[in-house]
């Protein structure tokens, strides 16, 4: 098993090397200059004596590569360099901005998998009854709605009209009467895609003949779905589940956007604007991490949901 | 006295294109301490007056008539009451062990499950009887089996904690829905033997389409077709179970028809021999005539071929068979050289080869009677029979 975790954090290097080196040069060639952006006044014209003193302090002046090999020289040391606009390490604001997106992706999780599970189940249970479409209808629809519009609705109406939580903001550090908005926004997509592979899974698994031996042994049916039928089930569902986690943690823009919430998605996306080469790199080598880190705990997950599967470090 | 009695049982499953009548108007009766076989070809209906019984019919399937079970109607009782009766009183053995064992519950487990269910006992306690009914199913080291999951064990082995399962709580009555399908013969035997001790004292309802199953469980056996009972096994295992075919035969009278490539081992069984080759029985002879006297070329090759061990047999001059095994469209001369059957017989294997030789097919089906009576017969197969 520390075999396995070790050869797949091995996996992780080159991977990390390769998605450093081209988001490097993809920011680098994109149009747009840090040192302008910054130097820009309020008179809208950029000095061009100090743009050129915050190329040379920024090493900005130097080719590509040696620039490259300066930031991974730094990184192998611990060191993801300074965010050229507030000053303060990269480090720091990735952990204030993971912090919020973590707590939001938390809660959305709760929610998604309280919401799904159930009525997956019920679904699979009362295959094509009016209950069941009434499901797979709601499913239906909470897919296909796009979450910035949800987000909104659910802001309108919670927000402004009913006035009973507030619109928008992070508040005390993310207090849960600031997180339930954009939770449920988030939660309520990943939520409809869950109910639907619950379902299918669930249906899966009481057509197979262990969930006839469990009947013919006198079990109640609520064992029979509770307990043999569940957890056959859920083997696909954890995947999903888990990749859904690993999208809910890198942050999402939109719904970070529209709800103020200071997440790494917004952090990333306003780091670009703002051409802050350090925190863009340093936001996407910590997603990349964070999400090959994820899908390794998916993959050791299974071994403690479905006996049969060993790991080796073939 | 009967312990089970179905009156005019109807069962029917509604489908788009009209009801489907699984089970018509049966009516049969089993006695207590007896078993009872149900034979029948794949398809014809005979798993679903067990599931009947059971009422684990797919919700639209209609089962009307009477199933008598301890004075009251099964298709009557409520659920619950039903749900006390399964496991408990009547225990149904599915078919297929692979599929029918949940994956992701320790064997242990999944037995203790009724047990904790129908007898009132806590977990350690139904942990325990579930080790000890692995233990009478002959499942080696229990308790170290009770705790690891299906895909650990054996189809055998499997087999077995499927028939510890239903004789957890000591039912009155079992249902074996095919216990030995998809067995190998050798452990389908051990398993047969094994549903014949564990099931001396209960009524069991044996439904299969195995004959040779039923026969051996529901009556006494007339003829056991024997196909490769032994090619798998080391030869110490060998010679074990061909001992136990043989002490059963003596016992029961049974009749073997014994399929295998492996001349030793029909030389220890078989009273008779036929040598089967490309599709064609190409020769019969009794085991006492020694096969130093073989005369089909095939017979003499296979003969040379044995390897042993008594002193001077290497000496032996070897036929060697040259190349690959003729393709069978095109059947060589040679293969028809000689039939040392009795006449009769003869006569009515030489119109078989004759239809074989024209139509120059591969497996032409060819059947062929062979009068038994007691006797071993043995015929080694290069095609089907």
């Amino acid at each position: 098993m520390i075999d396995y975790i070790l050869k797949r954090m091995l996996q992780l290097i080159p991977a990390l090397l390769l998605v450093s080196v081209m988001s490097f040069s993809i920011i680098y060639f994109a149009p747009g200059d840090p040192a302008e952006t910054l130097c820009t006044g309020p008179d809208g014209n950029a000095n061009p004596k100090s743009v050129e003193e915050f190329r040379i302090k920024m090493g900005l002046d130097k080719p590509l590569y040696t620039q490259y090999l300066i930031w991974l020289n730094n990184v192998l040391h611990g060191d993801f360099g300074y965010s050229y606009q507030s000053g303060i390490p990269v480090f720091d604001h990735i952990k204030r901005a993971f912090g919020a997106t973590f707590k939001l992706s938390v809660v959305s999780l709760i929610i998604s998998l309280t919401i799904s599970i159930p009525l997956g189940i019920i679904s699979a249970i009362k295959q094509n009854s009016p209950v069941d479409l009434a499901c797979m209808v709601g499913a239906s629809l909470g897919v296909s709605m796009p979450n910035f519009w949800l987000g909104l609705l659910l802001m309108l109406l919670f927000g402004v009209y009913l006035g009973w939580l507030p619109v928008a903001g992070y508040g005390d550090g993310g207090d849960l009467e600031h997180i339930i908005l954009p939770a449920i926004t988030l939660g309520t997509g990943s939520a409809a895609i869950t109910a639907r592979l619950v379902r299918s899974s669930m249906l899966e698994a009481l057509g197979q003949d262990y969930i006839q031996t469990a009947r013919a042994k006198g079990v109640s049916e609520r064992i029979v779905i509770g307990k043999h039928a569940l957890k056959n089930a859920l083997i696909p569902v954890v995947t999903m589940v888990g990749l859904n986690f690993g999208y809910l943690l890198n942050g999402s823009v939109v719904v970070e956007t529209i709800f103020g919430w200071p997440g790494i998605g917004r952090l990333t996306v306003d780091s670009i604007n703002m051409r802050d080469y350090m925190m863009v790199q340093g936001c996407i080598v910590f997603v990349a991490v964070l999400f090959v880190v994820i899908n390794l705990l998916v993959d050791i997950s299974y071994r403690y949901i479905d006996p049969r599967i060993r790991y080796e470090a073939a | 006295m009967s312990s089970l009695e179905i009156i005019d049982l109807k069962t029917h499953f509604p489908t788009p294109d009209g009801t489907v009548r699984a089970v018509d108007a049966i009516a049969l009766s089993i006695r207590e301490k007896e078993t009872f076989g149900v034979i029948g070809e794949t398809g014809c209906g005979k798993t679903v007056p067990g599931l009947s019984i059971m009422r684990l019919l797919h919700t639209t399937a209609m089962a009307e008539g009477e199933i008598i079970y301890a004075g009251k109607n099964l298709l009557g009782v409520s659920e619950a009451e039903m749900r006390a009766v399964r496991g408990e009183e009547i225990a149904m053995i599915l078919q297929n062990p692979t599929t029918s064992l949940n994956p992701v519950l320790r064997v242990g487990e999944q037995i203790a499950e009724a047990i904790q269910l129908h007898q009132g006992l806590n977990k350690r306690g139904a942990k325990e009887k579930a080790v000890e009914v692995l233990d009478a199913v002959k499942i080696p080291s229990p308790s170290r089996h009770a705790n690891e999951y299906p895909h650990e064990f054996s189809r055998g082995m499997k087999q077995r904690v499927m028939l510890a399962m239903g004789l957890a709580c000591d039912p009155a009555l079992i249902i074996a829905d095919e216990p030995t399908k998809g067995l190998d013969v050798t452990i389908k035997a051990q398993i047969v033997e094994l549903i014949k001790k564990v099931t001396e004292k209960k009524v069991m309802l044996l439904i299969t389409h195995d004959l040779g199953v039923a026969r051996i469980l529901a009556t006494n056996p007339d003829l056991i077709i024997a196909d490769e009972p032994t090619s798998s096994l080391d030869v110490s295992v060998q010679a074990q179970i061909l001992n136990l075919m043989k002490y059963l035969q003596k016992k029961f009278d049974h009749t073997y028809l014994f399929i295998s490539h492996d001349l030793d081992v029909v030389r220890i069984m078989a009273d008779q021999i036929a040598v089967m080759y490309l599709g064609q029985l190409v020769e019969i002879r009794k085991t006492r005539d020694r096969f130093n006297y073989a005369k089909h070329p095939h017979t003499q090759a296979l003969l040379s071929a044995v390897t042993r061990l008594t002193r001077g047999a290497e000496d032996r001059k070897r036929t060697l068979i040259r190349g690959d095994t003729p393709s069978p469209i095109d059947i060589p001369k040679w293969v028809q050289v000689s039939h040392t059957m009795p006449t009769k017989r003869r006569d009515l294997h030489d119109r078989k080869a004759e239809t074989c030789r024209n139509r120059r097919k591969a497996s032409c089906g060819m059947s062929f009677y062979l009068n038994i009576e007691n006797r071993n017969v043995y015929v080694t197969a290069n095609a089907m029979i």
